[in-house]
């Protein structure tokens, strides 16, 4: 195992505890602002411990981005926000999509390959491919999904917390990949609680 | 694959807290705790960072690029549609 700089262990323990308080009191009106919290912490201890040479497309397209994920929420109405979570599962899903293809096309860079610098591993191999078709899966399931939770359909709850555990499982894929644990924590703190209320049997009707 | 044996003694205790937790919050109101879920899973934004950050390559480059603008969409918007749930008081 190779050393960790204590300031990101502690952005990554911070942010997983944010995120879990976050989840514990989701139905608190500050519940938002812990999980969020808790995405910044790790997004600047996954930045701090990267040599970054980029910076200036990245902030650009995360500021482009952000912008237009403000005007999604000015401009939706609050009844229909979980279809609106739903269709929010595409740009997720592509998002995993495009990073898998990402470390597929620069295998070297991420040091994914066997030592004969040829071939993936079989392990890298099937974390590539499972990222790559979660992905897909997302953003072909989001849109029906949206239509049926704007039609009230009976379960589409469920199934939005299945898609959203869906993200975990594909994204602890990523991290894998990516030898980054603490992006494998949130992975699995977003995987097992959307398996987790997925398989629950009284979504439908507890609210 | 350098921190495996540290993920893989600390991921499955991790998996249980995760459920014990959701399943203690969803008890009392399971919306909220969905809705929480969906906007925590844009997290894979993070992924997409540490690729765009490291890659050389024009197309890799650019394929991580485009993946942090679709996750910074999904990752403003899940937070701030949370928010608003909140505030409402519709999250109960």
């Amino acid at each position: 195992m190779t050393a960790v700089s204590w300031v990101a262990a502690l952005a990554w323990v911070g942010s997983a505890l944010l995120m879990l308080c976050g989840l514990h009191k989701a139905d608190s009106p500050y519940a938002a602002r812990l999980g969020a919290a808790g995405m910044a912490l790790a997004i600047g201890g996954a930045l701090y411990t990267h040599d970054v040479v980029n910076l200036p497309e990245m902030v650009s397209l995360a500021a482009l981005g952000s912008a237009l994920g403000y005007l999604v929420v000015r401009s939706s109405a609050i009844r229909s926000v979980f279809p609106i979570l739903a269709v929010l599962q595409l740009p997720i899903g592509l998002s995993l999509l495009l990073t898998a293809l990402a470390i597929d096309r620069n295998r070297i860079a991420f040091d994914i390959l066997q030592p004969d610098d040829a071939t993936l591993t079989p392990a890298n191999w099937w974390l590539l491919a499972g990222a790559k078709l979660i992905g897909a899966l997302m953003a072909i399931a989001a849109l029906p999904l949206c239509k049926a939770l704007a039609a009230g359909a009976v379960g589409a709850e469920r199934w939005l917390a299945a898609l959203g555990g869906l993200a975990g499982w594909g994204g602890l894929a990523i991290a894998l990949l990516l030898d980054e644990p603490a992006m494998a924590v949130i992975a699995t703190i977003v995987g097992a609680s959307g398996l987790t209320l997925s398989s629950l049997p009284q979504h439908a009707k507890a609210d | 694959m350098a921190h495996m044996t540290a993920l893989a003694a600390l991921l499955p205790p991790l998996t249980l807290v995760a459920v014990l937790v959701t399943r203690a919050a969803a008890r009392r109101h399971s919306r909220p705790v969905i809705g929480m879920v969906c906007a925590l899973a844009a997290f894979p934004v993070l992924g997409a960072l540490i690729v765009a950050a490291e890659v050389g390559g024009a197309s890799a480059r650019l394929l991580g690029l485009l993946a942090i603008l679709l996750g910074g969409i999904a990752l403003v918007a899940g937070f701030g549609l949370m928010e608003r749930f909140a505030r409402t008081g519709d999250a109960r």
